[in-house]
């Protein structure tokens, strides 16, 4: 790929973060910051579990409102493993990189609360894995 | 059937190859096992590519039957047809 990937961080869907961080910390000896994020444009409540420092993190996605697009993973699969978010330099770039090798465009780009508004867009893999791409720190928005 | 009627049909005959076409147009989330959320993004994309348009994701949840499509696809065309209206 011309684009360089920086995986940044798994997604994995939960009906409720409150009912399910405990575990998840305990399970993975992983450090939370505290923080929860509602972002009304994406529709999800999430937040970070970190292992070590530099790691990819893991976020818990919970759907905020009856129109989450979460929402409709959660009552198919039941929650679980959603997406791997990867950071990318030009997001309208990677989209098009990953469209010319068989992706589908899941949701376009839009800003993200929990990333200080920096954009991130959907891809849907030919192997249909579900890609979240984020805008590098220094992507000049469009 | 009519014209966009017609288009959309094809663009659920080729995510949902095994819905017969008799079946499409009553064709909801409920009815066709096949159309779960990556199906979902499959036909945004195919009906995308075929009216040359960009749909709304945020609209994907209301959007769950051929006729709902359908109706939403008419819109985007009137709207389009007025904002040519408005620009002339």
């Amino acid at each position: 790929m011309d684009l360089p990937l920086k995986f940044h961080h798994i997604g994995y869907v939960v009906p409720s973060i409150a009912a399910t961080l405990e575990g998840f910390i305990r399970s993975l000896g992983a450090q939370w910051d505290g923080c929860v994020f509602e972002d009304p444009h994406q529709k999800v409540k999430v937040t970070f579990l970190a292992t070590r420092p530099g790691d990819p993190q893991i976020e818990l996605v919970e759907p905020a409102g009856g129109d989450s697009p979460v929402l409709r993973f959660l009552r198919e699969k039941g929650g679980g493993l959603h997406h791997a978010c990867y950071e990318v330099e030009d997001l309208e770039r990677s989209m098009g990189e990953f469209k010319s090798r068989g992706a589908l465009i899941a949701r376009r780009p839009k800003p993200a609360v929990a990333f200080e508004g920096r954009r991130i867009a959907w891809v849907l893999t030919a192997e249909k894995l579900l890609v979240e791409l984020l805008e590098s720190r220094g992507a000049v928005s469009r | 059937m009519d014209r966009i009627a017609t288009r959309l049909s094809t663009c659920f005959e080729t995510v949902f190859p095994d819905l017969a076409a008799k079946d499409i147009p009553a064709a909801t989330q409920r009815s066709v096992a096949a159309w779960d959320s990556t199906a979902a993004i499959m036909l945004v994309n195919v009906i995308e590519d075929e009216f040359g348009i960009q749909m709304d994701f945020d609209r994907l949840e209301e959007l769950d039957s051929f006729e709902s499509i359908c109706q939403y696809l008419k819109e985007q065309q009137t709207a389009g047809a007025a904002s040519d209206g408005s620009s002339a």
